[in-house]
């Protein structure tokens, strides 16, 4: 399947955090926490490709390398075919402006001290300078665009609810037409009710500025009702990548088989199931060599009697990332062609 | 088991009278679970912690209503006696597992503090029963993680800590408020599990609050949604779901994805909850209800029986 350059192309990018020796020295110690270990995708134009995972699996990480607001270990980040460690002057400009974000929590993303006219104004100001006039046009346009009427400009952020202020933070993305926006875990902040109200304008936004998202969240639920693609993270490495549908239909790594099993209202895991998968994630200070899920894996913990060579791959051998079908890749030794 | 009838829970404060609990009575069987669903500030969580005596004081208080444990009145208690009950027959898990533990006492003392207070067992045979506890939550090396403080555990087995606490004096009733919400799905998954099996080994009876319906349809026999104080619908947990009755228990099922479903585009229920210190004057769902007509102004409806146990408080059901 060929398709358009990427809008975005992450390349085994790592991201190593020195730890221990203490807060005075940072760094002295010769540990290293693998946070990202080699991650590599494309982001496509308007599509929405969601990174998900458990808290500490590195997605978080890989947005904040890809914002370039931490620098890689290792690997790169490629907009519109440039590496964006090597950017500068306009073409830095130029991308701080294309690639956006919205954050988790609307109660520390929006200066507390500005009123919500000059929060969205700010990049506006920063970046294309325009007439006292023609700045309020615009402000009054992005309110309408996020469903808000020109009344709020004046409030300041804490009259707000968490719905309208998530409505602000993306009004403030939307100013400078970015091709890409970043979201990371977008409404899990946000009471229940007011979820559906945030998921449906950023899907009607999509439509109408034909943007990508990178959507960072734990919740599968939401991730399905957003997602074109997605690609599934865990100890700092992907998993899995796959359409969806198809993730959702027919997972194949058994991480993503937990993951799903556990969101659905339907499957109750069994007491055995349940005690390999509370068994906790390994270190990223010392990552397994082999499969980083081996020890809570159900089909390796059953190979360790049954298939002992199987076993030993996945203890020693780090699984790659194989296309099973057309867009569907998964790192897991049972769909390993060499065996 | 436990039977909630009327409850008000008031608050009082410059703004005047907040009624966050209104009118609100279940009933809860040994070995059964009800969920409580409903938006944040509906007054779930003040209902769970008047039934242990811990709502907010002085700035709310039970004003009418009556809280019986096996036919047993637990309100005119004394702080005493209260304390015994709060120990030795219900329990509570609180949200944030982060916060609930004592950062400067060792996870062996904290488990073992209701074994010695309510089961007056001496030092060794608490620590064999902590180490037995902490072994069923799947906690690896129990005899030694033991001495460890909460800083050394990771956030998924400090939860299965606090929960190693909340059952280890054998409680009656649990009440378990968004007992997951900070989990991982994974640990999620056995920690639910593991709920399950200590509830069919002991009839552990359990009061569960939550918005997540996928966990509701898992682990609920009885659900009861609440809105602004007072509980809008109630019914065995399958009925509920799939065919609520009441505009309220609709919007709400409607307007959360589930991955079950996929991407069927999502209602969401238009505008925001009353405030409680200024309820509307009929039904409190009124000005967001899409099927509001002249009477649900005027006054409260009726709660309406549907099926066997099950019934709801809208004026379309009489």
């Amino acid at each position: 399947m060929s398709r358009p350059d990427p809008i975005i192309g992450v390349r085994d990018l790592k991201k190593h955090f020195p730890v221990g020796g203490g807060t005075l020295l940072p760094g002295r110690g010769k540990k290293l926490l693998h946070a990202v270990d080699g991650v590599t995708f494309n982001l496509h134009a308007r599509e929405t490709l969601s990174l998900v995972g458990e808290s500490g699996s590195g997605k978080t990480t890989t947005a904040r390398m890809i914002l370039r607001l931490i620098t890689p270990t290792s690997g790169r980040v490629v907009f519109e075919g440039e590496d964006v460690a090597d950017l500068s002057g306009a073409r830095l400009k130029h991308f701080r402006a294309s690639v956006q974000a919205v954050f988790q929590d609307p109660w520390s993303s929006l200066n507390p001290r500005k009123r919500a006219a000059s929060i969205i104004a700010e990049p506006l100001v920063i970046n294309q300078p325009l007439p006292k006039a023609e700045l309020q046009a615009r402000v009054e346009e992005l309110l309408a665009a996020v469903g808000l009427g020109p009344a709020v400009m004046r409030h300041y952020p804490h009259e707000f609810s968490g719905g309208m202020r998530q409505r602000i933070a993306v009004a403030r993305a939307l100013a400078l037409n970015p091709s890409v926006i970043i979201l990371d875990e977008p409404v899990s902040a946000l009471d229940v009710s007011i979820r559906a109200q945030i998921m449906n304008l950023l899907r009607d936004l999509q439509e109408t500025f034909h943007i990508s998202y990178l959507l960072i969240a734990h919740d599968l639920a939401t991730v399905r009702y957003l997602s074109d693609r997605v690609a599934v993270m865990y100890l700092g490495r992907l998993v899995e990548v796959a359409p969806s549908e198809e993730l959702f239909e027919n997972p194949l790594h058994p991480y993503t088989q937990a993951l799903i099993a556990g969101s659905r209202s339907t499957t109750m895991v069994d007491e055995e199931a349940a005690r390999l998968l509370a068994s906790d994630i390994p270190s990223p200070v010392k990552p397994p060599s082999g499969c980083a899920f081996y020890a809570r894996c159900p089909v390796s913990v059953a190979a360790k009697s049954d298939d002992p060579t199987f076993y030993e791959r996945t203890v020693t051998e780090r699984p790659g990332l194989i296309e099973v079908r057309p867009g569907h890749l998964v790192a897991c030794h049972q769909f390993d062609p060499k065996d | 088991m436990l039977e909630v009838t009327n409850l008000k829970v008031h608050f009082t404060t410059r703004q005047g009278t907040g009624r966050a609990v209104d009118g609100v009575s279940f009933h809860l069987d040994r070995g059964e679970t009800l969920g409580l669903v409903g938006e944040s500030g509906c007054g779930k969580s003040i209902t769970a912690l008047s039934i242990i005596g811990l709502h907010p004081r002085p700035a709310s208080r039970i004003v009418s209503g009556e809280i019986e444990l096996d036919g047993e009145s637990i309100l005119t208690l004394s702080k005493r006696e209260m304390r015994k009950v709060r120990g030795e027959r219900i329990s509570m898990i609180l949200q944030d597992p982060l916060t609930s533990l004592n950062p400067v006492l060792t996870i062996g003392k904290q488990v073992g503090e209701p074994l010695r207070l309510h089961r007056n067992m001496d030092k060794a045979a608490s620590r064999n029963r902590v180490i037995e506890l902490l072994r069923q939550l799947h906690i690896p090396e129990p005899e030694t993680k033991l001495d460890d403080h909460p800083h050394q555990f990771s956030g998924g087995m400090r939860q299965r800590v606090v929960g190693a606490i909340s059952l280890a004096a054998d409680p009656d009733l649990l009440i378990a408020d968004e007992p997951t919400t900070a989990l991982d799905v994974t640990i999620q998954a056995a920690f639910l599990a593991h709920l399950k099996a200590v509830q069919r080994a002991r009839g552990l009876a359990i009061l569960f609050i939550t918005h997540d319906f996928s966990i509701i349809a898992k682990m609920c026999d009885r659900v009861a949604v609440m809105y602004a104080g007072k509980i809008v619908e109630t019914g065995p947990t399958a009925e509920l779901l799939s065919s609520p009755q009441h505009p309220y228990t609709k919007a709400l099922l409607e307007s959360v994805p589930s991955v079950d479903r996929g991407t069927e585009r999502l209602n969401s229920i238009g505008g925001s909850p009353p405030s409680i210190y200024d309820l509307p004057k009929g039904c409190t769902f009124e000005p967001r209800c899409s099927y509001a007509m002249d009477r649900c102004r005027e006054s409260y409806p009726l709660q309406f029986d549907i099926g066997d146990d099950h019934s709801a408080s809208c004026w379309l059901l009489e």
